[in-house]
């Protein structure tokens, strides 16, 4: 993959994929594992460490698949077509609202649909993984659980499971 | 401005995951340590939500734009990327001695339930906040009844075809 190849696969990811950066999580699977340009392995942990490192998932994809096929190049170039032209594309329509009469909270009903059709595209793809079928089931639904009754928000729950991961390795090691 | 953007760079190391995330962490963080009225951050928010992804620096930018100007939007945006660099450069040098950590493996195994959970449970909460009268109603389930058609019944899986497809019906309805 050449790099204005991946520059434009970038583009492709992040500008068709509205709600956050956890539903472009398909999109990395079409267009770099199932074209052989990264492998599913690498995919997988640049999606941990992007979910689980601070800062915003979407920047660290970009920048991860980026070092892996071109470099430092890859990653900054990446980077800026990632920001850049969202950015002004988002300064336009703020100062194109300004001017129309236009009521900004319609944006949201074209927004909600495609975010809907995203997650479940990308909750499919979670129940496919290789876990039990009673450990994927169970963990989603317990995480759906908490975060119903409000006991825990999600960076907690996070938290939470990082540490169950984290005793149950120690206790199978010392077993 | 310096408070501004030492906010945007606690708000880059301390927050983790997707822009549904970010942008109660966002909220949290300007509405209590400075003067950014939620008006700001509302529209800011609307727009970033309409737009593709990444949410978090469109909203970061739109903020540092409204409150001061567009050139400003640039410092605010690099300080936010730069601590993920620095942790992706370094995470990518050291990858080799912990890809094979029995830790991550389990972490990179357990994860993506965790993180369909909290999708599922962000798109439901977004879903019910803004759908509360008739009207909105009928704004939200015919969008959302063609994308789920053309995604599933015509089997087309480009987020761009929903766009366009959204914004013709969302025009057809107010009319």
């Amino acid at each position: 993959m050449s790099l204005l190849q991946y520059l434009f696969t970038v583009i492709k990811i992040n500008f068709l994929v509205l709600g956050g950066a956890s539903l472009t999580a398909p999109f990395y699977y079409q267009y770099y594992v199932n074209k052989d340009f990264i492998p599913e392995q690498e995919i997988n942990h640049y999606l941990t460490m992007a979910n689980i490192l601070p800062g915003a998932m979407s920047i660290y994809m970009t920048a991860y698949t980026g070092l892996y096929l071109h470099g430092k190049k890859g990653m900054y170039f990446g980077i800026l077509v990632l920001f850049v032209p969202i950015i002004l594309i988002s300064i336009i329509l703020f100062e194109i609202v300004n001017i129309l009469p236009f009521d900004i909270s319609m944006l949201i009903y074209i927004s909600l649909p495609i975010m809907i059709v995203a997650s479940i595209d990308y909750i499919i793809s979670v129940f496919k993984s290789e876990l039990s079928p009673l450990t994927k089931y169970g963990i989603f639904f317990l995480s759906m659980l908490l975060l119903s009754l409000s006991i825990l928000g999600t960076i907690q729950i996070i938290l939470v499971y990082i540490f169950i991961i984290l005793i149950l390795n120690r206790g199978l090691k010392h077993a | 401005m310096l408070k501004l953007l030492l906010i945007n760079l606690i708000i880059a190391c301390i927050g983790f995951g997707s822009g549904t995330i970010f942008i109660s962490l966002i909220y949290d963080a300007y509405t209590t340590y400075t003067s950014v009225s939620v008006q700001t951050l509302d529209v800011a928010t609307s727009i970033s939500m309409a737009l593709p992804a990444p949410v978090s620096p469109k909203m970061l930018s739109l903020i540092a734009y409204q409150e001061y100007g567009f050139w400003f939007i640039w410092p605010a945006v690099f300080v936010f990327v730069i601590p993920t660099i620095f942790i992706v450069i370094y995470t990518f040098k050291h990858y080799n001695k912990f890809k094979d950590n029995s830790f991550f493996k389990d972490l990179s195994k357990y994860f993506p339930p965790i993180m369909g959970a909290i999708t599922a449970y962000i798109v439901i909460v977004l879903s019910i906040n803004n759908v509360s009268t008739m009207i909105e109603f009928k704004l939200f389930i015919v969008p959302l009844v063609v994308t789920l058609l053309i995604r599933y019944g015509f089997k087309i899986k480009n987020n761009g075809y929903y766009l366009i497809a959204n914004i013709i019906t969302l025009f057809l309805l107010s009319l």
